[in-house]
């Protein structure tokens, strides 16, 4: 399939800024994003499409109005998914940065929604939103900054919000808005560092806190704002590619931690954590990509957690994600530290270091 | 019950399954949800900082825990309820805090970030040694009969742990003794291994720990790792467990343990079903360390090319290393 030898020859080449996965898509993500011709045809890519414009209009669904609170994220989520099959244009660009908008509190957060609180995760998926839309000028960059500083504490750890819980997702959420807003020096970037490596475990991987148990998706956070914050020497590669390498099962997929299922989601937070440590090529790439496209749902679009479970945005952004990574053709470049497309990280200026040459 | 939604593993139906009936009863559940959600709003817009909107925040909060904005109120009410009370109504009206989380764990979702928070709150309102220590109860329990390997439930009782040891109200070995008891329960709870690691890394680096007596102790998890995969060959925890230990006898100078280890994977090797398990092999892998162990180390990386291919650019790459 020339899918996958495509895949296994261009990991390296999709990671890095000068090429990406196909010849098509590199001018395309520079300007106006086209789907490629080129795409697997095992990829229902109209169903996909009609999946994602119809998720606002799911007023029938209960899962709608449970997910009311992070509807910032299920937004993010939402355009990412469309960006990397190539139909970013055809979102409602000024009705979205107006509603993010309309999400700001006084203190310079963003809630999930209207009538929400503000908190970090939030915040972050606000400025990915704006940024995506180059719309960041909308909002007063230092205000945000400001909010985001004060959650930082003594420790180097940042909470989520006023009430103090602390996590490293929201160390990553801190550093990579603010690296987004061109406001790192707003916090103690050395001791958000130095608090991320004190999550470093036995086995190479990082929790929530110190001395918690390593999970695929506090190791893409620690390594990502590592990355941000230039302090990757800090961590054992060989030691966690190998534990981030054994997440791969016989079946193909990922899994989150030793002994549990395979999920297609973390197809995005143990590759791109792979990829930040350049040892993509520890997994079976093929195998892996095989295992993603066995998780949409070819009848009404989108991906799951696992093959013929009901999907939804959050696994079918990951499941987008994570073909891209892999170099699927068709699919645009991603950047694994900022989650982004390429051509915002590179508009922003940011350092791209962590890329394998 | 139907009320429950959950974004993990839900099985798609065909069509025809979706019915009338079910159509009905999800159109009924939204409703229901939509007025509390309004109700619950519409009372903090008020600031009905109240016992009544409790009840009402109980219901709510019981159907989505995962709403963070509605576990904030929650707190802008006890915070206003616990004002002007005698001691004695406080830690009532904190007890029956945590018997409503507790609940909201137990029936509901013993693995939303925001239930497991809003139980910290509470144990910092209370503040009580006699509570925390309780609180060890309750996570043991939940671990033994829900999930083992439940993060969030491990990770708050790291915290009163924690609490626990830097008030001197429990003890480095207290800790070591519950986590040998849980690996030898439970040989794949990745989970207590990894605790187990924090236990010895603890007592390994305290101070006063000669290196001696962090030796003896590496020794005897080698050991522990071992029997580990001895007793069940398709143990990985053992395998990461080993690796890490290996390192550490390697920084304590002990190359006789090293060596030692190898011996022994060599010797459970013997055995035709174990000779080519992979986790076995890893273990020999990582402790062939010295020159001499160079062909059997390589022996073994073709092998585990063979057995597990996925993983062939790793194994490659440990070939190309020369220590």
């Amino acid at each position: 399939m020339s899918s996958s030898s495509t895949a296994q020859s261009s990991t390296r080449s999709s990671s890095s800024p000068s090429s990406s996965s196909s010849s098509s898509s590199s001018s395309a993500a520079q300007s106006k994003e086209r789907p490629s011709a080129a795409m697997d045809d095992r990829i229902v890519l109209e169903k996909h499409i009609a999946f994602i414009k119809s998720l606002d209009k799911k007023t029938e669904s209960f899962e709608h109005y449970v997910t009311e609170h992070l509807r910032m994220s299920g937004v993010y989520w939402g355009l990412m998914a469309m960006y990397l099959i190539g139909g970013l244009d055809s979102m409602p660009r000024e009705e979205i940065i107006a509603w993010v908008l309309s999400c700001q509190h006084k203190n310079g957060g963003f809630s999930g929604n209207n009538k929400h609180d503000p908190h970090v995760l939030y915040t972050l998926s606000a400025v990915q939103i704006l940024s995506i839309f180059d719309a960041v000028d909308r909002i007063d960059a230092a205000k945000v900054a400001e909010y985001v500083a004060s959650l930082q504490q003594d420790d180097g750890s940042f909470v989520g919000d006023k009430y103090g819980e602390k996590d490293t997702r929201f160390s990553y959420c801190a550093l990579n808005c603010l690296s987004l807003l061109g406001k790192l020096d707003a916090i103690d970037v050395k001791k958000a560092a130095a608090f991320v490596l004190k999550c470093q475990n036995f086995d190479g991987g990082f929790g929530v806190v110190p001395d918690a148990e390593t999970h695929s998706g506090q190791i893409f956070c620690c390594v990502g704002a590592l990355a941000i914050a230039d302090a990757l020497d800090g961590v054992d590669a060989d030691t966690l590619g190998w534990w981030l390498a054994e997440r791969q099962l016989p079946c193909g997929g990922l899994n989150g931690r030793p002994e549990k299922r395979e999920d297609t989601c973390y197809s995005w937070w143990v590759l791109s954590s792979l990829a930040m440590l350049k040892r993509v090529s520890w997994i079976d790439r093929v195998k892996l990509g095989d295992f993603i496209m066995k998780c949409q749902d070819v009848d009404d679009g989108g991906i799951a957690d696992r093959p013929g479970n009901i999907a939804d945005i959050f696994h079918t952004y990951f499941g987008f994600a994570g073909l891209s990574l892999l170099g699927y053709k068709g699919f645009q470049p991603i950047d694994p530290v900022y989650a982004l497309p390429v051509h915002v990280v590179k508009r922003l200026g940011l350092s791209q270091r962590y890329w394998m040459s | 019950n139907t009320e429950i939604f959950s974004m993990h593993d839900r099985k798609k139906l065909p069509k025809a399954a979706v019915d009338a009936a079910l159509k009905k009863q999800t159109a009924e559940k939204i409703e229901k949800y939509k007025a509390l959600t309004k109700q619950c709003f519409e009372l903090r817009k008020q600031q009905a900082y109240t016992a009544d909107s409790l009840k009402v925040l109980d219901k709510l909060l019981f159907i989505n825990p995962e709403c963070y904005t509605m576990w904030n109120f929650r707190r802008e009410i006890l915070q206003t309820l616990k004002e002007g009370k005698t001691s004695e109504e406080t830690n009532k009206l904190w007890d029956d805090e945590l018997k409503y989380n507790a609940g909201v764990v137990e029936r509901r979702d013993a693995k939303c970030y925001g239930v497991w928070h809003h139980r910290r709150w509470v144990i910092n309102e209370l503040n009580d040694p006699e509570v925390e220590h309780k609180e060890l109860g309750m996570c043991d329990k939940l671990l033994m009969a829900s999930d083992c390997r439940n993060f969030h439930c491990w990770g708050y009782r790291l915290w009163i742990v924690e609490r626990l040891e830097k008030a001197g109200k429990r003890t480095n070995q207290q800790e070591k003794d519950y986590l040998i008891e849980k690996v030898a329960q439970e040989l794949e709870n990745y989970s207590a291994w990894h605790y187990r690691a924090r236990a010895i890394q603890q007592s390994t680096s305290s101070e006063g720990a000669t290196e001696e007596a962090a030796s003896e102790i590496i020794q005897e998890e080698l050991d522990t790792a071992l029997q580990a995969v001895a007793t069940q060959i398709t143990n990985q925890s053992a395998a990461f467990y080993s690796k890490w230990l290996l390192a550490k006898a390697e920084e304590l100078g002990e190359k006789e343990a090293v060596a030692q280890f190898l011996d022994n994977c060599s010797e459970l090797r013997e055995d035709a079903d174990a000779k080519d398990s992979k986790w076995l092999l890893l273990m020999t892998v990582y402790s062939a360390t010295k020159e001499e162990n160079a062909a059997l180390r390589d022996e073994c990386l073709d092998k585990l090319c063979e057995i597990d291919p996925k993983h062939v650019g790793y194994y490659n790459w440990c070939k190309a290393q020369r220590k």
